[in-house]
């Protein structure tokens, strides 16, 4: 792998070009990206933006069909099915909009999941999953099936999954989309309180409100960063684009 | 009625829209319903087709039975038969019979043997069948010194008569005897069992002790008003009567009454044939649960639809009969099929049991009971494939799967359904199996059998005397040296001997006997062994070398010492350690007054009775001492064909007699087939139900894995997302198949354990509880269910987790 510095994540010049009955979709056009470790990014823009498609290209659930992608320093674009699957399993953490809690298995299997994914002893397992179960304070519920829980307890055991493996970085994709506003902001807090503790976290959302919670926003369009802003009350820091004209198609 | 339509109209195109869901549910459906039916219909043309007859379920059967020394059932002799017929009151009338060769000449060509019923007068009027032409037997016809007479079976009247109209009043030779045609009877009549013509009982049984004669078939169509039980009574005091009356002859002998069909099936085969049909069940059991796992499956994609059906007021039954209208076309299709398969099955069987000529009501057909019984199956197997989806879909929780059907549950509850239904799949598919494996393995131990003499190379046919032409034992003694001798003389003949009774037919009489020197306490402590008559050179002509001793030649005359030889088993159970050579036997029991046999020689166990047989004990007797005016002529060919024999035994016969026919012809390889034919039919038929259920197994076990992994393809791609490596998700696939295979094999070994008990009769050489067979189909069933697995465990592994997840 070839190392890159500075950065968690640097994304150059990537892209990703679907093909459907002969016609070409650039999702991604030209995408540069450096996310600092430490840092709270939130990607937004309208739906077909190509915000979930890049959340899955730094998931490492998707690859670009050209560019560059640097994590931890290390270039991980071209890596195999099962690389990708072990550098995800150890580096990456996942909060979904659906929650995608496993019915069939209770609470604290579901957070103990990507543990049984690396062989982490059994204690430490224990350790971990009591450890993240209490950071997001459903270790009352431990026994329970996702079923017998509420949407916002739902996507706060989501969390305590996605932080139980100590990744180098949360990937939350639209993580207050199946929730009520009270629900949406509690979620939207814990991740804060994450960031805070030195959690490195890039979430997608369409919602401006829930953007502004980032330090630092990045709108997407057609494919393209078309303009990146500081969150939490920042002055605007607009970035011109060489020969892309801003259009006025989404509310984000 | 219009709604009922328009659910079937329904059903047709939802079932079109899956063509091939649809078309594995037929083709399990039509196995299922195709197998049963031939199963049924063999079952149902044994026992229950009855007499074709009016009133036939009235026409009982009439024996004896002995309980003090086990037998459940004897002939009647004819002193009882007359006392009986005298006293009774429970039926209109008795008739009694023997079956017995009847040699007719005088007609174009060679002479001919016919299967003739010797029938005391009275008899045949009972049965309500009118003659085609002429007339029955009447009273008087049965005695000694009246004309002799014989009524025709039809086919006989047509292929040796020339459907001659004026065949009344003819006259042929029938066993020696002038005798006048009085009647032909119409066509397909063949009473009592599979008779080709009829002549009445002569025997002069004023002149006869009691107990002597020939024993009697009985049989007498009950009163009406009068029950089989009240008539089992009434012949059980008059049996008791005759006891007391004629205890020398009668001490212990019972009556004992059943239908008449029943008296040709026996307990053992009524259970082998009920057990079949049980097995065959099984499969459509097997087939149903594998059409309610694929419509579980569809319930469970179509749940939207069926919620919205109850949001718009259809309520749960409406429902129901949607889901069952689908199962009862898809099962009206698959008995169509079905009844193809049945038809084909009922006339392979048809056609391997002809050979064994079964009695002539025991027909296999697809007449109208059998129709019946198919359709009746048919909407049991749309009701059992249908009820269990359709309760669920009619049972889920509308609202929860209107708001969200994602989070909804109702799909893991059918999913465990399911689960279970695989299971009893797998468990009644081992049980069969392991019973077609336990017959394959009998067909095939009696295969390897090495009977350790010629079967092949020698060619036989049977011969009988009649007293009219031959009336002593001098007679038919210089008759049959003759024969031999010409056939000895034949240049394309090797060896020739004759027999009463040839390799693995069991005839020739059981007799008991006395060892000398042994103490028996009781007459039933006698001990029984086969009984075969032979002249020298039999064991020549079958390739078999005597193994102590000297066999039997010129020297055993009548004024010689009456002389036996014993077959190996023999010599093992009755003169273990010691050589029988020397030592003495005698038919009969304390009081018998036959001649002590002194043993000459050993020889080989020839298979005296059907393989199967676990007495094989038998003694040979040499012809030259003892009487018997039927035998079976056994030539060894010198070279080539030996079937070619078959005219040169014809020839022979007749140039010694002109008048005398010869009849099964037929080589000793084609008699053994004959005698073991019931392995091999009865093995492919379970081959067949076993191979139904294997293939119907792994189709639901793939079907349930494939369900499973559609269903979970979410999950899967949460679990890839999380880091599950290939390995990771094929391990959980396979975990949930193997688990269920495993709990399907447990129960499997014992439904086969059970099964296998019922078969009991019918394996050859091959232990109910085989550990070899049972571990095979275990680990047979273990392949395929894994290969079942293995395929959607891989279809797993290539989920995309994008996709899987729902990304935009």
């Amino acid at each position: 792998m070839v190392k890159a510095n500075g950065s968690l994540i640097k994304l150059e010049d990537l892209r990703k070009v679907f093909y459907t009955d002969e016609v070409e979709t650039h999702a991604l056009d030209g995408v540069n990206l450096d996310i600092k470790e430490g840092e709270y990014v939130a990607i937004a823009g309208p739906s077909g933006c190509g915000k979930s498609t890049l959340l899955s290209i730094l998931g490492l659930l998707d690859t670009p069909s050209d560019g560059t992608y640097y994590l931890s320093g290390e270039t991980v674009s071209n890596l195999t099915r099962r690389d990708r699957a072990y550098v995800r399993n150890r580096q990456i953490g996942f909060i979904f909009q659906a929650f995608n809690l496993i019915g069939d298995l209770t609470v604290r299997e579901n957070v103990e999941l990507p543990l049984t994914y690396r062989d982490v002893p059994k204690g430490e397992r224990q350790e971990r999953v009591a450890e993240a179960l209490e950071r997001v304070q459903m270790s009352h519920r431990a026994k329970h099936y996702p079923s017998q829980l509420s949407g916002g307890q739902q996507q706060r055991v989501a969390v305590a999954r996605a932080i139980a493996g100590r990744p180098v970085i949360l990937l939350a994709d639209e993580p207050t989309g199946n929730l009520d506003s009270k629900n949406g902001e509690a979620v939207m807090n814990l991740l804060e309180e994450l960031h805070r503790e030195g959690a490195t976290i890039c979430m997608v959302t369409h919602d401006p409100r829930y953007a502004h919670h980032a330090d630092r926003a990045i709108h997407l369009f057609d494919g393209q960063i078309v303009k990146e802003e500081n969150g939490n009350g920042g002055k605007l820091h607009e970035l011109e684009q060489a020969g892309f004209e801003l259009k006025q198609a989404a509310n984000s | 009625m219009e709604s009922l339509w328009k659910d079937f109209k329904y059903s047709a195109r939802m079932l079109l829209k899956a063509p091939g869901n649809t078309a594995v549910s037929v083709m399990a459906l039509a196995l299922g319903i195709g197998l049963t039916t031939t199963m049924f219909s063999i079952t149902y043309g044994v026992i229950h087709r009855g007499l074709p007859f009016e009133d036939s379920h009235r026409i009982m059967s009439i024996g004896r039975n002995n309980v003090a020394e086990d037998i459940q059932r004897m002939g009647v002799a004819v002193h009882d038969f007359l006392d009986w017929r005298e006293q009774q009151t429970s039926f209109e009338n008795l008739g009694g019979f023997y079956n017995g060769t009847v040699n007719v000449s005088g007609l174009e060509g060679r002479p001919e043997r016919f299967s003739g019923a010797f029938m005391m007068a009275g008899g045949m009027d009972m049965l309500r069948v009118p003659p085609l032409m002429g007339r029955l037997f009447v009273e008087g016809e049965d005695q000694p010194g009246s004309p002799h007479v014989a009524i025709l079976g039809y086919a006989v009247w047509q292929n040796h008569f020339g459907s001659d109209p004026d065949v009344i009043g003819r006259t042929v030779r029938m066993n020696g005897e002038v005798t006048t045609i009085v009647g032909v009877m119409p066509e397909g009549f063949l009473f009592p069992m599979n008779e080709q013509l009829w002549v009445p009982y002569r025997q002069n049984v004023s002149e006869m002790e009691r107990g002597d004669g020939t024993w009697l078939g009985v049989f007498g169509r009950l009163k009406d008003g009068v029950s089989l039980e009240a008539a089992q009574a009434e012949f059980s005091t008059i049996a008791q009567r005759l006891a007391m009356e004629y205890p020398e002859t009668n001490e212990g002998i019972g009556a004992t009454i059943e239908p008449y069909t029943e008296r040709f099936v026996g307990s053992q085969l009524s259970a082998l044939l009920y057990t079949m049909l049980a097995a065959v069940f099984l499969v459509l059991v097997i087939a149903c649960v594998n059409v309610a796992n694929l419509l579980l499956a569809r319930v469970s994609v179509r749940s939207k639809e069926l919620a919205i059906r109850s949001a718009l007021g259809a309520g749960r039954w409406r429902i129901v009969a949607q889901f069952l209208s689908e199962t009862f076309t898809l099962a009206a299709v698959g008995a169509g099929l079905g009844l193809g398969i049945a038809w084909v099955g009922i006339r392979l069987f048809d056609n391997a049991v002809a050979r064994s000529d079964p009695p002539y009501w025991m027909t296999f057909e697809l007449d109208g009971a059998v129709l019946l019984f198919a359709i009746t199956l048919t909407a049991i197997a749309a009701v059992m494939a249908g009820i269990l989806p359709a309760l669920k879909a009619s049972g889920a929780k509308v609202n929860e799967i209107l708001k969200d059907e994602s989070r909804g549950t109702s799909s893991l509850r059918i999913g465990k359904l399911s689960k279970s239904l695989v299971v009893a799949e797998i468990a009644f598919s081992c049980g069969l199996l392991v019973a077609a494996g336990l017959m394959i393995k009998s067909v095939v131990n009696l295969g390897n059998l090495e009977f350790g003499f010629e079967t092949e190379n020698v060619m036989t046919a049977r011969v009988g005397l009649f007293v009219s032409d031959y009336p002593d034992e001098t007679v038919r003694l210089q008759f049959f040296e003759e024969l031999v001798a010409r056939l000895d003389a034949h240049p394309g003949v090797a060896e020739a001997s004759l027999t009463s009774g040839l390799p693995t037919t069991g005839r020739g009489g059981r007799p008991n006997f006395a060892v000398e020197g042994e103490i028996y306490e009781a007459d039933q402590d006698y001990p029984f062994a086969r009984r075969t008559i032979i002249t020298p050179n039999h064991f020549e002509t079958f390739g078999v070398s005597v193994l102590q001793g000297r066999d039997f030649g010129t020297q055993d005359t009548r004024e010689n010492l009456p002389v036996a030889l014993v077959n190996l088993p023999f010599a093992e159970r009755y003169f273990p350690g010691e050589s029988p050579i020397g030592r003495r036997i005698r038919v009969g029991e304390s009081d018998s007054e036959e001649p002590w046999l002194t043993i000459v020689g050993v020889v080989p166990d020839m298979y005296l009775d059907p393989p199967e047989n676990e007495e094989p004990e038998g003694f040979y007797l040499p012809l030259s001492q003892n009487d018997a005016r039927f035998l079976s002529i056994a030539v060894r060919a010198a070279g080539g064909d030996a079937s070619a024999l078959a005219p040169v035994l014809r020839d022979v016969v007749m140039a010694v007699d002109s008048d005398l026919p010869i009849y099964w012809v037929r080589t000793v390889a084609e008699e053994v087939a004959e005698n073991t034919w019931i392995f091999k039919v009865f093995s492919a038929l379970f081959v067949a139900f076993g191979a139904a259920a294997l293939f119907l197994g792994a189709i639901g076990l793939y079907g349930v894995m494939a369900f499973y992994v559609s269903r979970r393809t979410q999950e899967l791609g949460v679990r890839m997302a999380l880091g599950a490596q290939t390995g990771d998700v094929m391990k959980l696939v396979l975990k949930q198949g193997l688990f269920q295979l495993g709990l399907g094999l447990f129960l499997g070994l014992g439904i086969a354990a059970l099964l296998s008990r019922g078969l009991e009769v019918l394996l050859f050489e091959v232990e109910p509880w085989d550990p070899v067979i049972f571990f095979l189909i275990a680990l047979m069933l273990f392949l395929v269910g894994m290969l079942a697995t293995y395929v959607p465990a891989r279809r797993a592994t290539l989920v995309d987790p994008v996709q899987a997840l729902r990304y935009e």
